[in-house]
């Protein structure tokens, strides 16, 4: 039977040579320029598959080596802030500093809040020295190990709230 | 000798103690909150969103990757992640779990409290936990992790660069990283700079480490080009000294320390010390032996 089919089959294609080849293979390669396919950023690229950003600051632990990162840069831009607010009080006000500092003390507002006063001004100010120290320390490529970084770190921040404390109880 | 026979061939049956089993010991109820995003869903719902699965501990293995494949088994087999070798040693699960980047397989389960799981921190996600690496991968592609070879004259496949025990010993604590990105995606400047124009964006502690287990590499002779690359704003300068890296690296390597360095060599205050061997070896002795006409001569005398 598969004999006979076999032998039909193949006598129907010799047969139609023409019309059957061409029915089953429509065909045609021709040859073309290659293009190349456009390129797309990273960014463009999942933005235009709708991924969603994963989460990042909200999530990730505030851990000691993060904080006193982002300290420092906060009182280095506390710091900036002083210089700008004292130098133009220097030029705007009319009398000296002097005068509106032995007003203050004049004042009488009480040991713990001039303290506290002193302190807000002294603490950026021994902070960023110390830490600054430390990150000299690091750019010299000493330190670096984690055990080291933690040592390092609690011990600067004892330093800097001991001279801060000292600055401004005198 | 003759204890131990009488005690073989004796048949009285161990003694049968009369104690009760111990009763079956309290289930240890554990919440896991997880990121999931599903890409193929409803354009309505397709939104990430948090969802919370409770594992009885005491069924569990020890690790967070036990949790999240009891999970994936038993409670939802729609939670996606990567995983391969359970300890530690490809780099697949790098994932965020209670606010700390680390690998899910070698990050024991806290039994106190609910344990949150995000996928690794600002990388686009695929799906749940698993995350975008192209970018991760492309840096590191950047900066070419292989050796660099001046001269043409090299039998590839058939030699071996020599190499000393000592110079070779500079090497450990560079070599072991496994590029779960864990260090990269933990560092805020990769966040806010790991994502500008390719050839000038921060390339990440990850990157880093690599290039410059490749500047220290006594076998390679690109270091200088390897340096230039890297010279610009945004490359090796844009990292603080913030050190997540170091401090949540699985393998305990030392990215920070690594950056600090390479500064040392791009400011021109380290350089690359002469390698102790030079020249290379035969990588088959035997063919060595045959192939190398003094050898044959040593021998004869």
């Amino acid at each position: 039977m598969a004999l006979l089919f076999r032998l039909a089959g193949r006598q129907i294609l010799r047969s139609q040579n023409d019309g059957l080849y061409k029915f089953v293979r429509p065909v045609t390669l021709q040859p073309s320029q290659y293009v190349e396919p456009a390129k797309e950023g990273h960014d463009e690229r999942n933005m235009k598959l709708g991924r969603p950003q994963s989460p990042h600051l909200t999530i990730y632990k505030p851990q000691l080596t993060s904080m006193l990162s982002i300290s420092h840069r906060t009182t280095g831009i506390i710091l900036a802030g002083y210089a700008m607010m004292f130098g133009a009080a220097a030029v705007g006000l009319e009398c000296p500093l002097e005068y509106y500092i032995e007003q203050l003390q004049c004042a009488e507002v009480g040991p713990a809040c001039l303290f506290g006063m002193k302190f807000t001004l002294a603490f950026p100010l021994t902070y960023h020295f110390w830490n600054g120290i430390r990150h000299l320390l690091w750019d010299s490529g000493r330190f670096l190990s984690i055990k080291e970084v933690y040592l390092t770190g609690w011990s600067m921040l004892a330093v800097a709230i001991a001279s801060a404390i000292v600055l401004s109880s005198c | 000798m003759f204890c131990t026979m009488q005690r073989y061939f004796s048949k009285e049956p161990p003694k049968k103690e009369d104690k009760k089993e111990p009763p079956p010991p309290k289930p240890k109820m554990k919440r896991f909150k997880i990121y999931r995003f599903n890409p193929e869903g409803n354009q309505n719902v397709k939104k990430h969103y948090m969802q919370e699965y409770t594992v009885n501990l005491n069924e569990c293995g020890p690790m967070v990757l036990d949790a999240l494949e009891k999970i994936k088994s038993e409670h939802d087999c729609t939670l996606t992640f990567r995983r391969s070798c359970r300890e530690g040693i490809c780099g697949s699960c790098g994932m965020n779990i209670n606010g700390v980047n680390s690998l899910a397989c070698i990050t024991k389960i806290k039994t106190k409290g609910k344990t949150k799981i995000y996928p690794l921190p600002h990388m686009y996600v695929i799906k749940d936990l698993v995350v975008d690496f192209t970018r991760f991968l492309d840096q590191h592609r950047r900066i070419r992790p292989y050796l660099i070879k001046n001269e043409d004259k090299f039998d590839e496949g058939q030699e071996y660069f020599l190499q000393s025990i000592k110079d070779r010993e500079k090497l450990d604590g560079h070599i072991e990283c496994i590029l779960c990105a864990c260090c990269s995606t933990s560092c805020p400047e990769y966040w806010w700079h790991g994502h500008s124009n390719p050839p000038k964006d921060f390339l990440g502690p990850a990157a880093l480490l690599n290039a410059y287990r490749y500047i220290i590499d006594s076998r390679d002779s690109g270091t200088a080009s390897r340096l230039d690359q890297l010279r610009n704003y945004y490359s090796v300068y844009r990292c603080h000294q913030i050190n997540n890296c170091t401090n949540c690296c699985p393998k305990k390597l030392k990215p920070g320390k690594a950056i600090a360095h390479l500064r040392l060599f791009l400011a021109g205050l380290k350089k690359k010390p002469k390698p102790e061997m030079g020249g290379t070896i035969k990588s088959d002795p035997e063919k060595g032996v045959r192939g190398n006409d003094c050898t044959t001569k040593k021998s004869k005398c």
